[in-house]
This record gives structure tokens, C-alpha cells and sequence, in this order.
């Protein structure tokens, strides 16, 4: 089924993003589309390679445009440290830094309160780290505070097409009421993230989706994040190590159409791009996709994922998508054995793998 | 393949000349002075080569020194195609070399008619049979003699009778395999000139040589390959070079390989010399530096050889005044190119501020950079 559904902006103001699905996929809740961000059109389901230190390894940027890269990501902390975030500004933002002239998303610089969660200490005011860099550019040992104001300032600089907020991450398999903090800590620090944001115009604030691996805390961290005026959303705290039924089952409820065989509104709206991020391997991707997301990063090798969008792109746009999945696991698991997670997320939209194949035989 | 002298300078000994007649790439040829482009194991180093074609679309003649490449020697056995097909190179020029210009070899390890070629697992020993094997194997369209070259401003009278008695001994050995080799035929041969840096010993070698059927010859022994060369004194080198090139017909392309120094190589070709390598340029890579000399490639083509090649006294006063080494503070926020008005694609689109922080964060690109 082929659609128009434009985002545009309301007003005379030009929108940092407008995002048009072109083609849904008749049975899952798959869609192709194009968003429209200030650098570049970019097609979506995209992969997004991840350039950490303003450089794709070794990439020249003539060579990502010949790959038909549309979109790439910098990573906020690194650059913030290296080259720093002065340079940068008299260089006129990352674009111009690493002659890259598509689009950009720049994380938050959160996600390494994770990866260096010994270097770091958690409080309402924001995140403290010890520097890790033992270099000429910074002092080994030094103490930063990054909050949400200054994550936004910083991001604010480097001038990406989409910025990140400041969320509190918490181990993907934590539970407990540290779970509970985060995920209102999360709401909160987007309300300040939004408020420091001087760019609005140039610039898209994504939310980050908390809650955890609990069911409750995600709806409820999803339905916060939906009611602000933003331009698209991002799934977190996932990809770290949780088992893929909870996995899926946290992207599936943030993104469903139906419950328990009723009609619902997606908790975040269809009409604005979806990111899950840290994805990942291409099994995942299919999936994520069939369950209605837009958006994906991983250092997965890159080249893999770009075809894979491609593919999957097109056979939104030729609805033959659930063909196309099912052709994909076949590949994937020629013993025909998938995994229970594969059936069920699929299954839960309409795509049914060991029906259709038993069909087709 | 032919090397055709086109003009010779009133003033000067430079000469420029035309490379022609490949058998392989009977459409291209290449004029002189020429600079082949340094290779290891088959690639530019830190250039992949779709970004070789950003740096230029032209074909070039591509040096592939043997320490790097030894050991595509059996695989090449097993197939009919030479190195520039394995190294995916087929529309470039191959010219084989026995020793790497860019890495110092050990000295010691050479015997009377072995020479020790210096690869990633070790020291391989080869001998003009094995090295004439190889040759055939890769079908180069120039390559080498083998020769022991391992003289250098220091040697000793003994070691350079040694070098000489046992090149000579080499060289008529591959010779004679040359002349018989059917895989071969086609290829250009360039002889080894040793004598280290004694005048009388390099003269009467040369004239040893200069009968034979080559098709052009190194001036080989002068040095041992390190990046220090660029520092060598010129004087010491000069009536070596003088000296030699005499001994040869007109016709015989004269090639000085090693990290001269851009000032030095524009005195070797005042003094005749015809081909040089790129080990330059990437001994400035690997230290993080750039050059930043005003050149334009037209004006040097173009040149009426009439004119001095323009060596000014400012040029040559100041050491290093044509580098710059990018991972200095100083350029961290130096948003201009690496040199301006340059129309390379690292100076049109980068700035020397990118490339210090990307020296600074250990990316692959930084060289990348460098090296174009």
C-alpha cells in the first residue's frame, strides 16, 4: 500500500525535519519513507555508520557519498574532548570540520556513562566523569560535569542535523527502582535538554525512550516523551546484553498497532521517524524494521547493514516486504529451525515464517 | 619498451624524455624526469585504489620493491598472470626493484652471489637463479638486476671490491637468463651500477656494463635506503653521478632511487638523472608531516630545459622550510589547506586544523591525507 502522509510544520517556519512515508507494508508495520533533514534527504529504514572522532576509519567523505551514505554519527564526548569543543565552533560546526556535507546525529555523550560507569557519578544535575584521555588536549584525571544544558550546548555546536538529549542510562539488564529513577530522570532532563536547544530550526531534538526492561516503565517513559513537541524519537537503553524477548517486546510496544487484537495508536506516532539504537546485527534490523522503526546505528560492519536497508527499502515499495523476510530468515537459517524471539516478534505482525514457507512448499 | 631523450638542456646536463613502447600498455607512456610511484606489498601506502584515482586518473609507473612482495612469489607460480594483475594494478606500469627505498636494510647478510632481501618473516636469501624465477613469475615490465648495493659513504675499498665482484658475477648471470627468457622478452632490464662512493671503481664498473643490452641502470650503492638520506651532502654524491652517467650511451635511462630530498633530486636531474621514487613523500607521511613546497606540475612538464632548473638560495637555506609537521599544537586550530591555492583534494576540502586532530586521535584518515 502505497501513501503519503507528510509531517510538514506548522507555520512559516522552515521544519528541521519533515519526514514522508512513502510505502507501509501491508501486513507488518514496516514503512519506507524519506526524511528531510537540514544537510540531506535520507531514505528510510537507514543504517547509520558511526564516525566516532569526526572520521569514518579511514574513509575519505568523497568515498561515503560514492557508498551513498546519507547519514553518519559523531560521537558528543569524544569530540568534545578531542578536538574540543572551541576548535569545532571556529571551525563552523562538524560539518565543516570534516568537510562531510550530508546529514549528521550527534549523541548525547550519555551513552558512555555506561561504557566508563566507573569513571562516572550519576546526580540530578547531570553526569560526572573523569577523564579517560591521557593526552596533550586534556588533563588525565580532570573532572567534567556534563548536564543536559551542557550536552545541548555542546551539540548545539557541532551543529548535527539530530542531537541527542541527555538520558540517564542505567544497565540494559538493572532492574529495581534505580530502573524507576532513571526513566523519570530521563523525562526530566529532556525538558531541560529542550529548553536549552538554541537551534530549533536547524536542529532536531531526539527523546530517548527509558524504562528498562519493564513493560510499565517503557509506556510510560514512551507516552511522557510522545506528548513533547519533538520531530522524531529514539528507543534506548536496549542492545546491552538483554535477552531478544525482551528486546523485541520493548521496541514492539513502543511501535504497536494493535493490542490484543485491537486497534491502537502506536505510543510513539507513526508519523515521526523512530530510532533504536545500537542496532545491530542483521537479523535484528529485519526485525526492528518489520516492527515499525526508522532508524538504526551500530559498529556492525557497515557495508552489510547499508545493503540490507537498500533491500528492505525496496521491497516496501514493491509490497513485497513479508517475501522478503521471509526469504531473509530462510538465508539466515537454512535448517529452517528459527529462533521462537524471530517467530514471535513476526508473528506479531502478521508475518508467519513456518506458515508461509509451509505454504509455499 | 623505449626511452626516447626529446631534449637536452644548453646549461645543465637535465634532459627530458619520453618512456614508451610497454608491451603490456603499448597506449601509455611516460615523460621524464619521472618520480615511480613507492609501493608495498602492491599498494601505495595508506592509499587504497579508488583513492589513488582521486588523487590522479593518469596512469603511473609503480615501483614494487621486492622485501614486500617476496612472498607473492608462489602463488604467482601457479598462475599465469604477473604482479600487476595480483596486486590489482593491471592499467600501471610495474617496475621491480630489488630493495625497498624506504627501509633500511641490514647490512652483513649478502655472500657472493645471495643477496638477503628483508621481509615481514625474515631475511630470505636469493640468488640470480631464484631471483630470475621470481622475475618471471611477476613479468614486470622494467625490473632490476640483482646486485649486492650494500655500500654506502662509509665503506671500506674491501667492501666495495666485495660489491662489485659479486654484482658483477650477479649481473652477467641474469643477464644471461634475460636474454633467454621467454616470459621476460618483453620486460625492460636495469642494471646495477656499484663502486660505492670510490670514482675510479663506479667508472671502470660502468664501462664493465655499459656494452651490455640494458635498457637503463641504477645508480646503486650510495646509501642504505634509511629516511636519513635526505640529509645526505650532495657534494659527496655529485661526482659519483657526474662521473658514471658518462660511461653510459645517451639512450639508457638513468635512475637515483632513496628519500632525496626535494632540493637534491633537482640537482641530480641538473645532472642527468632520469627517474627517481616516491619513498620521499611517504618517510614524510610516516612522520606526520606534510610538504608544502609551491610547485605546479605543468610548469615543471612545460619548462624550457633552456633554464636552470631554479634551485634559489632561499630554497635551499633554510632545511625543512617545505614541511610542516601537522601533529605540532600549533595547527590544532589552523583552519587554513596544507598549502594554498593547491589543487589536491586533501588541500581543496581539508584543513591542517582536521588533520592534526585526526594525528592527534590516531585515525586511519590522517595518512590517508598525508599521503595524497
Amino acid at each position: 500500500m502505497v501513501l503519503e502522509t507528510d509531517m510538514s510544520a506548522k507555520g512559516c517556519v522552515k521544519s528541521a525535519l519533515n519526514f514522508t512515508i512513502l510505502a507501509e507494508c501491508r501486513k507488518s508495520n514496516a514503512r519506507t519513507g524519506i526524511m528531510k533533514l537540514p544537510h540531506f534527504d535520507v531514505d528510510t529504514p537507514v543504517f547509520m555508520p558511526v564516525g566516532t572522532q569526526g572520521s569514518m576509519k579511514g574513509i575519505l567523505p568523497e568515498q561515503l557519498e560514492e557508498l551513498d551514505y546519507q547519514i553518519i554519527l559523531g560521537n558528543t564526548y569524544h569530540l568534545g574532548t578531542r578536538p574540543g569543543i572551541d576548535v569545532i565552533e571556529k571551525a563552523g560546526g562538524l560539518h565543516k570540520f570534516m568537510n562531510w556535507n550530508r546529514a549528521l546525529l550527534t549523541d548525547s555523550g550519555g551513552f558512555q556513562m555506561v561504557s566508563l560507569l566507573k569513571l562516572a557519578d550519576i546526580t540530578e544535575e547531570g553526569v560526572k566523569f573523569i577523564s579517560p584521555y591521557n593526552d596533550m588536549s586534556s588533563d588525565p584525571g580532570k573532572e567534567c560535569m556534563l548536564t543536559p544544558e551542557h550536552s545541548i550546548e555542546i551539540q548545539n555546536v557541532i551543529g548535527a542535523d539530530i542531537i541527542m538529549q541527555l538520558d540517564d542510562v542505567v544497565k540494559t539488564t538493572t532492574v529495581g527502582p534505580r530502573v524507576e529513577e532513571a526513566t523519570h530522570r530521563t523525562s526530566r532532563w529532556l525538558d531541560r535538554c529542550l529548553k536549552a536547544h538554541a537551534h530549533p530550526e536547524r536542529q532536531n531534538i531526539f527523546p530517548i525512550v527509558q524504562g528498562g526492561l519493564d513493560p510499565n516503565l517503557r509506556s510510560l517513559s514512551a507516552k511522557m516523551h510522545a506528548e513533547r513537541e519533538v520531530n522524531g524519537y529514539a528507543i534506548g537503553g536496549l542492545s546491552g546484553g538483554e535477552c531478544k524477548e525482551d528486546f523485541w517486546n520493548m521496541v514492539h510496544l513502543c511501535t504497536k498497532r494493535k493490542d490484543e487484537g485491537k486497534d491502537v495508536q502506536p505510543l510513539l506516532p507513526k508519523e515521526k521517524p523512530r530510532y533504536v539504537m545500537g542496532v545491530g546485527f542483521a537479523v535484528d534490523i529485519v526485525v526492528c524494521c518489520a516492527l515499525g522503526v526508522d532508524m538504526f546505528d551500530c559498529v556492525f560492519p557497515t557495508r552489510t547493514a547499508m545493503r540490507l536497508m537498500k533491500s528492505i527499502r525496496e521491497s516496501i515499495k514493491a509490497d513485497t516486504f513479508p517475501e522478503f523476510v521471509v526469504g531473509f530468515m530462510k538465508c539466515a537459517h537454512p535448517s529452517g529451525e528459527y529462533p521462537k524471539w524471530v517467530l514471535d516478534s513476526l508473528s506479531a505482525v502478521n508475518i508467519h515464517l513456518q506458515k508461509e514457507e509451509a505454504g509455499a512448499s | 619498451m623505449k626511452f626516447v631523450i626529446d631534449t637536452i638542456s644548453n646549461s645543465s646536463l637535465s634532459r627530458i624524455g619520453t618512456l614508451k613502447n610497454f608491451h603490456r600498455l603499448p597506449q601509455i607512456s611516460f615523460e621524464t624526469p619521472i618520480l615511480f610511484m613507492y609501493s608495498k606489498g602492491g599498494c601505495i601506502p595508506h592509499l587504497t585504489h579508488d583513492v589513488l584515482q582521486y588523487v590522479s586518473k593518469e596512469y603511473q609507473a609503480i615501483q614494487v620493491p621486492l622485501p614486500s612482495t617476496i612472498s607473492c612469489h608462489h602463488p604467482l607460480t601457479k598462475s599465469q598472470e604477473g604482479i600487476a594483475d595480483f596486486i590489482g594494478m593491471r592499467e600501471y606500469l610495474v617496475y621491480c626493484s630489488v630493495q625497498d627505498p624506504a627501509i633500511p636494510s641490514p647490512a652483513g647478510y649478502n655472500t657472493m652471489d645471495k643477496v638477503s632481501i628483508w621481509c615481514k618473516s625474515g631475511k630470505e636469501h636469493v640468488d640470480s637463479d631464484r631471483y630470475m624465477d621470481i622475475m618471471e613469475a611477476f613479468k614486470p615490465d622494467i625490473y632490476q638486476c640483482l646486485g649486492d648495493g650494500e655500500t654506502n659513504v662509509d665503506s671500506t675499498n674491501k667492501r666495495i671490491q666485495k660489491s662489485i665482484k659479486r654484482s658483477l658475477h650477479m649481473f652477467h648471470r641474469c643477464l644471461e637468463r634475460h636474454k633467454k627468457s621467454e616470459a621476460l622478452k618483453n620486460s625492460a632490464f636495469i642494471a646495477l651500477l656499484q663502486g660505492g662512493y670510490d670514482v675510479e671503481e663506479r667508472v671502470n664498473y660502468a664501462k664493465e656494463i655499459a656494452g651490455s643490452p640494458i635498457d637503463g641502470f641504477v645508480i646503486d650503492g650510495l646509501h642504505d635506503n634509511s629516511p636519513g638520506v635526505e640529509f645526505f651532502d650532495f657534494d659527496k654524491v655529485k661526482p659519483i653521478v657526474t662521473e658514471s652517467v658518462k660511461e653510459f650511451p645517451e639512450d639508457k635511462l638513468r635512475i637515483v632511487h632513496g628519500c632525496w630530498s626535494p632540493e637534491t633530486v633537482l640537482k641530480l636531474v641538473e645532472l642527468g638523472i632520469d627517474a627517481f621514487d616516491s619513498s620521499f613523500p611517504f618517510a614524510v607521511t610516516e612522520r606526520g608531516a606534510a610538504l608544502t613546497f609551491p610547485y605546479k606540475a605543468s610548469d615543471v612538464c612545460d619548462a624550457d630545459v633552456n633554464h636552470k632548473v631554479p634551485v634559489t638560495e632561499d630554497f635551499v637555506k633554510e632545511e625543512h622550510s617545505y614541511e610542516i609537521n601537522l601533529g605540532d599544537s600549533k595547527y590544532t586550530e589552523d583552519f587554513q589547506p596544507i598549502l594554498k591555492d593547491c589543487q589536491c583534494l586533501c588541500c581543496k576540502k581539508h584543513t591542517r586544523a582536521y588533520i592534526n586532530h585526526l594525528l592527534l586521535s590516531k585515525e586511519l584518515l590522517a595518512r590517508v591525507l598525508l599521503m595524497m
